[in-house]
């Protein structure tokens, strides 16, 4: 064999090893690891060490905008700094299947037994008491509750939930009956007296203004399809007083009774939703698109002024943002009928958003202090408000925002989430309104009430005027004692904290009925006349009948009568 | 030669055999190793928890597929619908290759094969959004027509479910053409040009040379991405039906994949999903022996 022969071969067999070790080198486990530990306190570097935090999709600034002068000051207060690691359902459910790659974990009650039951989360008892002061101090109703509830019947502390404090709606309602406040004073602020003619006045709107400026056409009503069954369940939830069971597909309640409701049931909310958009089909001001968009599109409609009205102030893609220096918004209007968003007590937090700390984090200690800054009153109020003497200056112990800070948030674009100011929620332990007990200021301070005449648009400022109030949200406590409509204050936080996840078979049950529910949403709406809406109607219950919908709700009933019954050792 | 165990090698042998080596271990890692999670199929599994403290459930995931029939019919009957249309539409990327050969220009070849073969690599997401700018009552499509007065109220294909499978196999045509005639061009620059020059000189036409030297010098090929096709005629994928699934055509566009997507995955029953995925395995293992026992009777040739 000659040289040239024998060293292509050499050539071959060490590529071939080559690419062999590569393999067997991806298939194997990464040296890379550090110390693995179930509750783990033990020494820990001082750097400054990055947290990963698994998350389900939660769209967070945080992960556009990772490097804030925010995320810096809590570096420096506590030498870390966090990575959101913002999954799918099946990537979440593959990391949580390996336990592996993440030191925190953001989850919901659904989680939290086969998380304990599989060792995935440390207790943090051993923790609490060596990092945790703040915690032990400011939400020991929450951590008794969390010890007693949501550790598979072991009594320890494993999970803490994010937004612990009285919920508000701030400045504005964002959700409600919602239309475009410029064309709304044209009109000459007209009342309504129920939902037909709430429909009736964005009829009128639409024959108004049947076109925006650039000649698109305008639509009085639509939907997105990409969200499944949300356009049917929460856009009407607040005009009648309902909220969603935390992770149930049918299960509702009503906040003013704390009653149960399901969605699909005879009288449910599905109803009265097929009824508006049926009716606002009949009126020809549905938008022939309503069952093809997207809500990518449904936002881009919302931002080019295409749309008169829609489930949430959110939903109107940049219109409001777009339009803050002129009297042009979409504005929340009070009204005699509709019930209001907001003011849920969250004394048990976000049961959907609770942090648990991986038992293969190789940082426990650090993820604890972590979690002990994100449930104290300064760094919640860092988070919120940002770095005191940058973004806000303390005068006689009483904390103001500096006029950039509120031109940034009033501005609302790409400057603010740059900042890092007004931290994503999902990733804080106390709400923003609750009071920092040093100087009797909201946490956060943009959602203070002195600053709100300060925040306020063109649009929101015109609204206020009209109504005769400093701020919009103002309208709408007066409305409510009024009128007595409800918002959802007297929400019993613990009750439904307590609302076990269903069983398998009856979320098959519940799947298999929305998916028929949704499948026939359209035929309904789109119904040539009230008798075959009708005749539609009685079909596709006896469709729930034969599926099992007695049984889902059956089962939702008896337990939330024993989470009621349960809930008041805590209220 | 080299001796391993009672096995003689030839020392270039085996150093061919050790560049098999690394395909042969990525094939059992990402082909072999999975199937242990069929396990998953007869446990009631949740994630976190390790598989053996998962309840064992039997057969129970499987009788469940069976259990509301109408809806399985339903869904098996779209999925069999929607495959039967790619099957017809199999000879088209063939069909592309051979029309493509025959231009005389190489430079303009290149330009349609790489036009045709971008939107392979568009995602299905960005298909939507691109046929709901065209095909939307605002979309271009409907504004053209308007305008050109051929029609007098704007259309709604994307909700229109009498068209929902045709318009659905069409969009797949539009996006796999090009990518799948890249193997019929291989194959028909395979085919030797002898061949060609011995047919002129017969006499043959153009149009005579493809039909008796191409088109037999690829059918091979043909029939062996078609019997692969029949065999996987129940899988049909997520992406696409998930992105133009809406409630107007929910009835037509609801294959199998997407209907366990929507009821195995997004309750997180991965079970049940599991029990489906094997379900689906073992129709394409019967389809493909079956097609390949055909083939080998009509042909004389077959996979296996």
């Amino acid at each position: 064999m000659n040289m040239k022969k024998r060293w292509r071969n050499t050539g071959k067999t060490f590529l071939s090893m080559m690419l062999t070790a590569a393999i067997l080198a991806g298939c194997g486990a990464s040296d890379k690891s550090v110390k693995t530990s179930d509750t783990g306190v033990g020494t820990e570097s001082t750097d400054v060490v990055t947290l990963n935090i698994l998350t389900t999709k939660i769209s967070s600034n945080l992960s556009e905008y990772p490097d804030t002068h925010v995320m810096d000051a809590m570096a420096d207060r506590i030498g870390v700094k966090i990575n959101l690691i913002e999954a799918d359902t099946d990537k979440y459910n593959v990391y949580i299947a390996s336990g592996d790659g993440f030191d925190l974990v953001l989850t919901s009650t659904t989680y939290f037994d086969q998380l304990i039951q599989g060792g995935v989360v440390a207790p943090l008892d051993d923790m609490l008491e060596s990092y945790g002061s703040d915690i032990a101090a400011n939400i020991p109703e929450t951590v008794a509750f969390s010890r007693d509830n949501w550790s598979n019947g072991t009594g320890s502390l494993y999970f803490l939930p994010c937004q612990i404090g009285v919920d508000s709606q701030g400045v504005y309602q964002s959700m409600g009956p919602i239309t475009r406040w410029d064309y709304y004073a044209q009109m000459g602020y007209p009342e309504t007296e129920n939902l037909d003619e709430w429909l009736d006045m964005l009829g009128s709107m639409q024959k108004a203004h049947p076109e925006t400026d650039s000649g698109l056409p305008v639509y009085g009503v639509s939907m997105f399809s990409d969200w499944g069954m949300w356009c049917y369940k929460f856009p009407l939830a607040c005009y009648y007083g309902y909220n969603e069971l935390s992770g149930a597909a049918t299960g509702l309640f009503q906040p003013s009774t704390m009653e149960y409701s399901n969605l699909l049931e005879e009288d449910g909310l599905f109803w009265a939703s097929m009824d508006y958009y049926f009716k606002a089909n009949q009126k020809g001001i549905l938008d022939p698109d309503a069952f093809v968009t997207n809500f990518d599109d449904y936002k881009a409609k919302a931002s080019n002024g295409q749309l008169l009205t829609g489930p949430a102030v959110f939903a109107m893609g940049s219109f409001n943002s777009d339009h803050f220096n002129e009297a042009a918004g979409y504005e929340v209007i009070p009204t005699a009928w509709a019930n209001h968003w907001g003011g849920t007590d969250c004394t048990a937090g976000w049961i959907d958003k609770c942090f648990g700390i991986s038992s293969k984090s190789a940082y426990p200690q650090k993820a604890m202090e972590f979690l002990n800054y994100i449930y104290s009153y300064d760094g919640c109020r860092e988070l919120y408000s940002g770095v005191e003497g940058v973004d806000y200056n303390t005068e006689d112990g009483t904390p103001s925002l500096t006029q950039e800070s509120i031109d940034l948030y009033l501005e609302n674009g790409t400057a603010w989430k740059e900042s890092g100011l007004g931290f994503d929620r999902n990733i804080v332990g106390l709400g923003n309104y609750v009071i920092h007990p040093d100087d009797g200021k909201t946490l956060s301070l943009f959602m203070d009430p002195s600053v709100y005449e300060n925040v306020l648009t063109t649009c929101q400022k015109d609204f206020s005027e009209y109504y005769g109030v400093k701020y919009p949200d103002e309208i709408f406590a007066r409305y409510r004692e009024t009128y007595g409509l409800s918002d959802q204050s007297n929400t019993d936080a613990f009750t439904v904290a307590l609302m076990p996840a269903a069983p398998d078979d009856i979320s098959r049950i519940e799947a298999g009925l929305s998916e028929y529910a949704l499948s026939q949403a359209s035929k309904i709406i789109l119904a040539p006349d009230s008798a075959k809406f009708e005749a539609l109607k009685e079909e596709t219950m006896k469709e729930f009948d034969r599926m099992g919908i007695q049984e889902v709700m059956d089962w939702y009933g008896a337990e939330w009568e024993k989470a009621k019954k349960k809930a008041e050792k805590y209220s | 030669m080299i001796q391993i165990g009672r096995f003689r090698l030839k020392k270039e042998r085996f150093i061919l055999t050790l560049l098999a080596v690394p395909f042969i271990l990525f094939v059992f890692a990402f082909s072999y190793v999975p199937l242990f999670g069929w396990i998953l199929a007869f446990v009631n599994y949740k994630p976190g928890l390790n598989i053996w403290d998962c309840d064992f459930k039997g057969l129970f995931y499987f009788k469940l597929i069976f259990q509301d029939w109408n809806k399985m019919a339903s869904v098996l009957k779209n999925t069999l619908a929607m495959s039967f249309l790619g099957l017809v539409c199999t000879p088209l990327p063939a069909i592309f290759a051979i029309f493509l050969s025959e231009l005389p220009s190489a430079r303009f070849k290149k330009v349609v094969q790489t036009l045709t073969t971008i939107p392979n690599f568009i995602s299905w997401v960005i298909i939507y959004a691109l046929a709901y700018a065209l095909f939307s009552t605002e979309g271009v499509v409907n504004q053209l027509l308007l305008q050109a007065g051929v029609i007098e109220t704007a259309g709604n294909i994307l909700g229109n479910s009498r068209i929902t499978w045709v318009f659905q196999t069409i969009l797949n045509v539009w996006k796999v053409l090009g990518w799948n005639a890249i193997i019929y061009f291989a194959a028909i620059a395979g085919i030797d040009s002898e061949l060609y020059d011995a047919a002129s000189v017969d006499g043959a036409g153009r149009f005579h040379k493809i039909l008796h030297i191409t088109v037999p010098g690829i059918s091979s090929t043909f029939f062996v991405l078609l019997l692969l096709q029949v065999s996987n005629m129940l899988s049909l994928g997520i992406d696409q039906y998930l992105a133009f699934y809406n409630s107007m055509v929910a009835d037509k566009i609801l294959v199998l994949d997407l209907y366990v997507y929507r009821l195995g995955l997004i309750t997180q029953d991965y079970s049940y999903a599991t029990a489906v995925g094997i379900f689906k395995s073992l129709v394409s293992i019967i389809l493909l022996f079956s097609v390949n026992g055909i083939s080998k009777k009509l042909r004389g040739e077959s996979l296996v």
